[in-house]
């Protein structure tokens, strides 16, 4: 029985430490993208930390989907979590948005990446993948929607 | 006889009147949805696309058991008659119909498939945006002809007034003798100009209904378009744009999926030595078909992969080839506009000189005032070539933000995604 649990342990710790890549991952590139905000006009660093943000979601929305055992861990891990801790921490608010979208706006050309625009598509995706459990969790949290 | 030549000359009218032409009042937002529906060229592409679409499916279903009766027998034959090689060599020939799932090479051109469609709905993008530009730019260089002509007519009118005071008054030796013929003479010229201006426009009607798919010989009634505030317009900055124009850029992002793809066909040769795959890369995976795929583990296996590697290696400066073409178009284009900027304010002013001195000839003829024939023809050339002038400013300016938009798929460009998601769902 020892064994069993000694067995366990690290795997439920791996599929910890897997989720919690996924969070940190989108939450640096979110913070990255913070930072230079108001760093503006945007040079073509500026708009690679942007797109680089928005890409993330959508790459790891596509990498859950494919693999079903991740996602399962992943709906597992947040089943635990704060999620209005996590939305915090992962999603852009929409005040902040509304302020990119602003600056890269010029001479009323829309001059950034288009996943900008397709924000709300790219976070609803995400959402979709995880648990219905997990989805339903999320509407009680302004952060998330 | 007259009889007979009245019921030919009665049928021939009667045939001009039962040509009924189709007169077609078309708007500039209408030009993009006609287009993108009726245009020939974008019809045929979406059916290419619809068939890189299939060869997934091909591919995808090439990966289950097949039954191949030839193979089965020839097989067979190497099996019993080969003794224990022909036991191996037919074992693995079977494995081909049989589990072909079993075959890497396969599964690499499933993976292929995938991003040569996806390629194409790039390509399907790069055209439809290309074809509803070109008819755009159409449209506006119609409406600056019908312009030009406009005031080709109303220059005919005043120098037919002119024509007529001077003749009056060579008659009664109030003029110089021949001043009339010279204006006649900048009047035949005007004929010839509008005749010109009419040929052209009958020209580019036609070809733009045939951009939009609509019945040779149809008139198009177009619609004048709203003018931008030319005297707030500023300046455009090149780098604002860069980052936009490479990141929608259909035409980089389709070298971005054949680099990707060319990582799938490397793959391909190096396991070709456990077998082939007789799947088709389709029409867009026609630059892969010539690379060298060595059937078993020979010495030329190593050089195969060498080639692929080279590959994407070619591929790779192409694209940096496109992006830098991408770049140049965007670097003109800003140049151009801003160079307009500037024009446009002495270009205005050059066209109200202009106009104020013909005015002043004109009152002076009527005065009775003798005046140097070419002089008052300079005069009217110069007022026509200052009106052509600041409408050709104008409508570049039009056609210059009509080509930014498509360079950063802005505007009507952008609804080149939704015409590639309609295609996605499309089945035939």
């Amino acid at each position: 029985m020892k064994s069993l649990l000694l067995l366990l342990i690290p795997l439920h710790s791996f599929a910890n430490t897997e989720s919690i890549t996924i969070l940190n991952k989108i939450s640096s590139e979110k913070a990255s993208l913070e930072n230079i905000i108001s760093v503006t006009p945007y040079k073509i660093e500026e708009h690679k930390v942007i797109k680089k943000y928005f890409e993330g979601i959508k790459e790891q929305s596509n990498l859950l989907q494919q693999n079903t055992k991740k996602l399962r861990r992943f709906n597992t891990y947040l089943a635990e979590q704060d999620l209005q801790l996590i939305c915090d921490d992962i999603f852009l608010s929409k005040e902040k948005w509304n302020l990119l979208l602003n600056n890269c706006t010029k001479n009323r050309f829309f001059l950034c990446s288009e996943e900008v625009r397709a924000y709300e598509q790219i976070k609803d995706d995400f959402k979709k993948v995880l648990s219905l459990e997990i989805q339903n969790r999320l509407k009680e949290y302004p952060s998330c929607l | 006889m007259k009889k007979i030549v009245l019921s030919i000359v009665l049928l021939g009218t009667s045939f001009s009147w039962g040509q009924s032409i189709e007169v077609r009042p078309i708007t500039l937002q209408e030009v993009a949805l006609k287009v993108a529906e009726g245009n020939y060229s974008i019809y045929q592409n979406s059916l290419r696309v619809y068939q890189a679409k299939e060869s997934i499916t091909i591919a995808r279903m090439n990966l289950l058991p097949r039954l191949n009766l030839w193979n089965l027998a020839s097989s067979a034959i190497e099996i019993f008659a080969g003794g224990p090689s022909g036991a191996v060599a037919g074992g693995f020939s079977i494995v081909e119909d049989i589990a072909p799932f079993l075959v890497p090479a396969n599964w690499f051109r499933v993976g292929q498939n995938k991003l040569f469609y996806q390629a194409d709905l790039e390509g399907y993008k790069a055209l439809w945006s290309n074809e509803v530009f070109t008819a755009k730019a159409l449209y506006h260089h119609i409406l600056l002809d019908n312009s030009l002509k406009e005031h080709v007519l109303k220059s005919k009118k005043e120098l037919e007034e002119i024509h007529q005071i001077v003749r009056v008054r060579e008659t009664f030796g109030g003029s110089t003798q021949g001043i009339s013929q010279e204006i006649k003479i900048r009047l035949l010229s005007l004929d010839e100009d509008l005749r010109s201006l009419n040929v052209l426009i009958a020209e580019e009607e036609g070809y733009l209904a045939y951009l939009m798919g609509l019945p040779a010989g149809t008139k198009l009634d177009l619609a004048p378009v709203t003018m931008p505030d030319f005297e707030e317009l500023t300046y455009l900055n090149y780098d604002d744009f860069e980052f936009r124009a490479l990141d929608v850029s259909p035409e980089v992002k389709q070298f971005d999926y054949f680099i990707q793809a060319s990582s799938l066909a490397k793959k391909e040769i190096s396991y070709a030595f456990l077998g082939a795959s007789s799947v088709s890369r389709g029409i867009g995976g026609g630059i892969f078909d010539s690379l060298p795929t060595q059937l078993g583990l020979g010495f030329g296996h190593s050089a195969s992969i060498r080639i692929s590697r080279t590959q994407k290696e070619i591929l790779k400066i192409q694209r940096e080839a496109v992006a830098e073409t991408v770049r140049t178009q965007l670097n003109q284009l800003i140049n151009s506009y801003n160079l307009d900027v500037d024009n446009y304010r002495n270009q205005k002013l050059r066209v109200e000189l202009a106009r104020e001195n013909l005015k002043l000839i004109y009152q002076r003829i009527q005065f009775g005032e003798r005046i140097d024939s070419l002089q008052l023809i300079e005069a009217s050339r110069n007022v026509i070539d200052a009106d052509t002038s600041l409408f050709s400013v104008m409508y570049r300016f039009l056609n210059s933000e009509d080509k930014l938009a498509r360079l950063i798929f802005h505007g009507d460009y952008a609804k080149a995604q939704d015409a590639t998601k309609i295609l996605q769902e499309v089945k035939l």
